[in-house]
C-alpha cells in the first residue's frame, strides 16, 4: 500500500505505465465527444482558438502561455487566423508575448485536442501555430464553471462569456509551467498585464493556469428563469429550450434553500419546456441553489445560486452644505466639520414569516460581535499604541457609529472641552448624545459648582456654531444621583443591542498615559444602570447643557 | 439764468444711467450664501457664464430678486417713453446680473416687446428669453415672447443658443415650443441645434410625446428641409452615441428609446432614402450586431449594452424600411434577417419580461 501511495505522490514524475494512458487516453476522447456533440449544451459548429505564447530571444525557442478554445454555434464562421496584436510584446529583456486567434471547424478542434492527448509527457507540441515547448500535461476530467451568481467562480476569469448557464471545461494541465520559469514573477505579470488589455482574461489572478489548454464548452441551449410565489412557499420556473431540442430532450431541475445552515426548502421537477414547472420548497424565500441537467448525458446545464432581494437596508445621506465650526479660547476657526443629514430609506418586503427577526437578530448580533472583537482592545499612551490624537480619533469615530439612535458618555470628569474635541466632530446632524458628568470635574477646576456650570455653558456657546448640535449634559453632584468612577462609551440603535466601550480613561486624558479602550462583553447591564443614574439627575439643579431636538427617546 | 425746476429734474434716461446695481452679502450670511457671492465674484473676475448664473439661479431658487418699485417705475415710465431706446440702454450694460436685475423689474408685456423688437447682444436675448422661458413656465401667457425672444438669440449667438439648448432640454415645456422655434429660425441655427441636443436624453416623462409633437407641428416642407439639411448630421451623432453607450457598462434591457428617437428614426429615413443605400446600412449593422456578439465581454452587463445599442440600430432601420414600404427580399437580405432573428432569439433572456413587446416586435418586422 506505502508503495503504491509513493508512487503517486512522489515527487518526481513517473512515466505513466502504458495501460493507464490507453484507458486514459479513451476516456479523454469520449469525454470530449459527448460534451462537443450532446447537442444539449450547444450546437456548436466552429472554435474559437485564442492562443499566447512566448518567445526567448536567447535559446530561439517558443513557449506556450495559454490556450482557450471556446465551441461556438456562429451562424457565419470561415476558418480565419488573426494576430492579437500588431507585434510581439517585451515582458522582459529576453522574452515576448505573442498571440493568435483562430476560428475553426470542429474537426480541426477535435485534432488539436488530439494532439495534446498524446503530449502529455511534455515536450514540444503544434497546434496550428507552430511547434511550442510545454511541460508535462495533466489531463482533467470535465469540471461545469457555474455563470457568476452569489459567488463568482474564479476560473471565470479566463473563461469567454460565461454568463448563460455555465460551461463545461477539459483542460490540460501543464504542471511544469517551463514558461513562467523562463517569465519569473515580474515577467509573468507583464505578461499577464498585456493579455488583460486585449481580452478580459486574467492569468495573473488566475496564474496556476498559465501553461494550460482550456476547452470550453459553454451551455446556451437552455434559458432557465425563476421567480418565488408571494407566499414565498414555491419555485417557479420557465426552462426554455432551444426548438431544435424540443421532444428530443429531457431536461431535470432540482433547488435547494438553504438558511441558517438548514436545508429550508428542497424539491425536484421534471421540466416541461416552455411551461412553467412549480416546485413546492416550503420555503422560497432563502438562498437557492438551482440546478438543471440532462439526465440521459449526466451533464449539468445550469448551476446558479440566487438571493432574493427581501429587505433592503439603506441610509441616505444628504450633504446640504451644512458645517459645524469649533473654534479655540480666541475664536480662531480650529477645526469646520462637514455634516450630513441622515434618512432611513430601507425597504421590506412584507413579513411572512415572523419567526426570521428572532433568528436575524441572533446572526446580527453574533456577527456584529465578531466584528467588535476585532476592535474590542485598543492600547493607548504607551511608545508605539496611540497618540492622544490616534485616541481622540478612535473615540469620534465609535461616536459616529451611533447616527441614527443615541449616545451616552459617562464619564466623572468630563468637561465642556473634551466635548468640543471628541462629540463635536461627529459628522451626522442632529445626532444625539447623553453626557453625565460629575463635581469631580468642577473641583479639578476650583470653580465653585455655579461657576463651573455657567463657564461649561458659555465654552459651549461660544467655542462653536453649535449647528446639527444635540446633547444634553447633566452632573452628579451632593446627593443628586451616586457617585461613579465609571468611564464608558455607549451606542444605542434602534433596534440593535446596544455596544458600549470602556475608556479606561477620562476623555480630558485619553491617549496621555497608558490605558486601554475595550468592549464590554454584558452591555445592557452598563447601559441599563448608565440610564438609572441618568433619571435620578433629571433636576434643573444638574442639567449642565441642553442644546438640539428633544431626548425624548431613550 | 438759472435752469427752471423741470429742467434740474434728471431724465428717466439720466436716472436709467445713473443706476448702479451692486451685490452685496448681509451680515451673518451662512456658508451656502458665501459661496454663491463668492461665484459671483469669482464669475464677474473670470467672465464665467457658469458661475454667474449659479448664482442667479440660488437667488431665483430663494428669495428671488427684489422688485425696486421706484426702479420698476423708472423702467415702465422709459419704455412708455421710447421701447427701442430702454432696450438700448439695457443691451449696453454689459454686466449680466445687471441685465437680469433690470429685466425681473419688468412686467412680462414688456420683455414680450423687447423679443419683437430687434435685438443685437446675444446676452440680453439669452437673459431675455431666459425670464420670459420662466414666466412662461409658471403660467404667464407669454408663449409667443417666448419663442421670438429663442429665435433671436439663436440668430445673434450661436454659443449661447447652444447653452439655451444644453439647459433646457430637459424641460418638456421648452420642447413643447421646439417646432415653433425651428420653424422661423436660419439654417445655420439649425445645424447648431443639431449639434448640440443630447441625444441620450431620457424619454421617461413624457420627452419623447413632447419632443414628437413639437416636431410634428412643423410645417412638413419646413420639417423636410431642416431633416435634409441636417439628418446625416444626425445619424452621424447617433451612431456616435451607441458607440458611447456601449462603453458606459450600464445594464440595458431593452432597445433604447430617448427623447429623440422619433427624430432620429426620420433623419435615417432621409439619409437611407434610396433602397440599396438602405439595404447596404443594414448588412452593415448586421455585421456589426455579428461581430459584437462573438466578442469577449467582462460582464453580462457589458454585453447587454452592446447587443441593444445594436439591436436599437437594426430596429429603427428596420422600421423605417417598414414604414417605406421598402424591399425585404433579396439574398443579402433574407440572410442578414436570418442573423437577426438568430441573436434576438439566443438571447431572449437578455430582454426583460416587461419588454417582450418590443422583442416580438423586432421579430416581426425581420420577417
Amino acid at each position: 500500500m506505502d508503495e503504491i501511495l509513493n508512487s503517486v505522490i512522489g515527487k518526481s514524475a513517473p512515466a505513466l505505465p502504458d495501460k493507464l494512458s490507453e484507458s486514459s487516453t479513451d476516456d479523454m476522447r469520449s469525454e470530449f465527444t459527448r460534451l462537443l456533440h450532446c447537442k444539449s449544451l450547444g450546437f456548436y459548429n466552429c472554435c474559437e482558438i485564442t492562443t499566447f505564447f512566448l518567445c526567448d530571444k536567447d535559446s530561439k525557442e517558443a513557449y506556450h502561455f495559454f490556450s482557450i478554445c471556446v465551441f461556438e454555434e456562429r451562424f457565419h464562421w470561415k476558418d480565419t487566423v488573426e494576430n492579437m496584436m500588431p507585434k510581439l510584446a517585451a515582458v522582459t529583456d529576453r522574452v515576448s508575448l505573442g498571440g493568435r486567434r483562430r476560428v475553426v471547424g470542429l474537426d480541426s478542434a477535435e485534432a488539436i485536442y488530439d494532439a495534446l492527448c498524446v503530449a502529455l509527457s511534455g515536450g514540444n507540441v503544434d497546434i496550428g501555430d507552430g511547434e511550442l515547448k510545454i511541460g508535462r500535461l495533466e489531463w482533467v476530467p470535465k469540471v461545469f464553471v457555474p455563470k457568476n451568481s452569489t459567488k463568482e467562480p474564479i476560473l471565470n476569469k479566463i473563461l469567454k462569456n460565461n454568463f448563460q448557464n455555465g460551461s463545461y471545461i477539459l483542460e490540460f494541465f501543464d504542471v511544469e509551467k517551463p514558461c513562467k520559469e523562463l517569465l519569473g514573477k515580474k515577467g509573468l505579470k507583464k505578461a499577464a498585464d498585456v493579455i488583460y488589455r486585449l481580452l478580459p482574461v486574467d492569468l495573473f489572478t488566475v496564474s496556476d493556469r498559465v501553461g494550460n489548454f482550456v476547452f470550453q464548452f459553454p451551455s446556451v441551449n437552455i434559458q432557465v428563469s425563476y421567480a418565488a410565489n408571494r407566499e414565498e412557499t414555491r419555485l417557479e420556473y420557465y426552462v426554455e429550450l432551444d426548438g431544435r431540442l424540443r421532444e428530443k430532450c429531457r431536461l431535470e431541475l432540482k433547488s435547494q434553500l438553504s438558511y441558517d445552515g438548514n436545508t429550508v426548502g428542497f424539491g425536484t421537477a421534471v421540466c416541461s419546456l416552455s411551461e412553467k414547472s412549480v416546485i413546492d420548497v416550503g420555503d422560497s424565500s432563502h438562498l437557492c441553489h438551482t440546478m438543471v441537467w440532462d439526465p440521459e448525458n449526466q451533464l449539468i446545464l445550469n448551476e446558479q445560486e440566487t438571493a432574493f432581494i427581501r429587505h433592503f437596508h439603506g441610509e441616505m445621506r444628504l450633504n446640504l452644505g451644512d458645517t459645524r465650526q469649533i473654534w479655540d479660547e480666541d475664536h480662531h476657526l480650529t477645526a469646520e466639520i462637514e455634516l450630513s443629514h441622515l434618512d432611513d430609506v430601507s425597504v421590506h418586503a412584507p413579513v411572512i414569516r415572523a419567526r426570521e427577526a428572532d433568528i436575524e437578530e441572533r446572526q446580527y448580533v453574533r456577527r456584529a460581535e465578531e466584528h467588535e472583537k476585532r476592535q474590542e482592545f485598543r492600547r493607548y499612551g504607551i511608545p508605539g499604541h496611540g497618540t492622544r490624537e490616534e485616541a481622540l480619533r478612535d473615540v469620534r469615530s465609535l461616536m459616529d457609529r451611533g447616527a441614527g439612535g443615541t449616545v451616552y458618555l459617562w464619564d466623572p470628569y468630563l468637561n465642556a472641552g473634551d466635548l468640543l474635541d471628541t462629540w463635536y466632530y461627529t459628522t451626522t446632524y442632529g445626532a444625539r448624545l447623553k453626557a453625565i458628568t460629575s463635581r469631580e470635574s468642577a473641583a479639578v477646576s476650583s470653580d465653585s459648582l455655579e461657576e463651573w456650570f455657567r463657564n461649561q455653558r458659555e465654552i459651549l456657546e461660544k467655542r462653536s456654531d453649535n449647528n446639527g448640535i444635540s446633547v444634553e449634559m447633566r452632573c452628579q453632584w451632593g446627593n443628586y444621583g451616586y457617585h461613579f468612577h465609571d468611564r464608558f462609551l455607549m451606542v444605542l440603535l434602534p433596534n440593535k443591542k446596544p455596544v458600549v466601550w470602556s475608556l479606561g480613561m477620562s476623555i480630558n486624558n485619553i491617549g496621555k498615559s497608558h490605558h486601554i479602550i475595550q468592549l464590554v462583553s454584558y452591555p445592557q447591564m452598563v447601559v441599563d444602570a448608565f440610564e438609572e443614574l441618568w433619571d435620578m439627575l433629571d433636576h434643573e439643579e444638574c442639567l449642565v447643557w441642553k442644546r438640539g431636538v428633544s431626548h425624548g427617546a431613550k | 439764468m438759472g435752469q427752471s425746476e423741470a429742467e434740474k429734474k434728471p431724465t428717466v434716461w439720466q436716472k436709467l444711467d445713473a443706476l448702479h446695481i451692486e451685490m452685496r452679502m448681509g451680515s451673518g450670511a451662512g456658508r451656502t450664501d458665501q459661496q454663491y457671492m463668492r461665484a459671483l465674484q469669482d464669475g464677474k473676475a473670470e467672465k464665467n457664464l457658469d458661475k454667474l448664473y449659479y448664482f442667479i439661479d440660488g437667488v431665483e431658487r430663494g428669495l428671488g430678486f427684489r422688485r425696486d418699485p421706484l426702479v420698476c417705475g423708472v423702467l415702465e415710465q422709459a419704455f412708455q417713453e421710447d421701447p427701442e431706446r430702454l432696450l438700448a440702454h439695457l443691451e449696453n450694460r454689459e454686466d449680466v446680473v445687471d441685465i437680469c436685475v433690470l429685466l425681473s423689474m419688468c412686467e412680462t408685456p414688456v420683455l414680450q416687446a423687447f423679443a419683437n423688437l430687434r435685438m443685437h447682444s446675444g446676452i440680453f436675448a439669452y437673459e431675455c428669453a431666459r425670464q420670459l422661458f420662466r414666466r412662461y413656465r409658471l403660467r404667464e401667457d407669454c408663449r409667443s415672447g417666448v419663442i421670438d425672444a429663442v429665435r433671436q438669440l439663436s440668430e445673434i449667438d450661436s454659443e449661447l443658443w447652444a447653452r439655451w439648448i444644453h439647459k433646457n432640454e430637459y424641460q418638456i415645456e421648452w420642447q413643447k415650443l421646439l417646432g415653433d422655434v425651428l420653424s422661423g429660425t436660419s439654417e445655420r441655427a439649425w445645424k447648431c441645434y443639431a449639434e448640440n441636443i443630447n441625444l441620450s436624453l431620457g424619454a421617461d416623462r413624457g420627452q419623447i410625446e413632447a419632443v414628437t409633437e413639437s416636431y410634428n407641428g412643423m410645417a412638413e416642407e419646413v420639417r423636410q428641409k431642416f431633416l435634409c439639411e441636417n439628418g446625416g448630421l444626425l445619424c452621424l451623432r447617433w451612431e456616435k452615441e451607441l458607440e458611447s453607450i456601449k462603453k458606459t457598462h450600464t445594464i440595458e434591457t431593452n432597445i433604447i428609446i430617448n427623447a429623440y428617437t422619433n427624430i432620429i428614426a426620420e433623419a435615417l429615413e432621409v439619409k437611407y432614402a434610396e433602397q440599396t443605400d438602405w439595404m447596404r446600412e443594414v448588412g452593415r449593422w448586421i455585421g456589426v450586431l455579428n461581430s459584437d456578439m462573438e466578442r469577449w465581454y467582462h460582464s453580462a452587463s457589458e454585453m447587454s449594452v452592446y447587443y441593444f445599442a445594436d439591436m436599437t440600430q437594426l430596429y429603427l432601420l428596420l422600421a423605417v424600411g417598414r414604414q417605406r414600404g421598402n424591399d425585404f427580399l433579396g439574398d443579402d437580405m433574407r440572410e442578414g434577417l436570418r442573423i437577426l432573428r438568430f441573436y434576438v432569439m439566443k438571447h431572449k433572456l437578455l430582454w426583460e419580461q416587461s419588454n417582450m413587446w418590443y422583442r416580438d416586435k423586432m421579430l416581426d418586422i425581420s420577417l
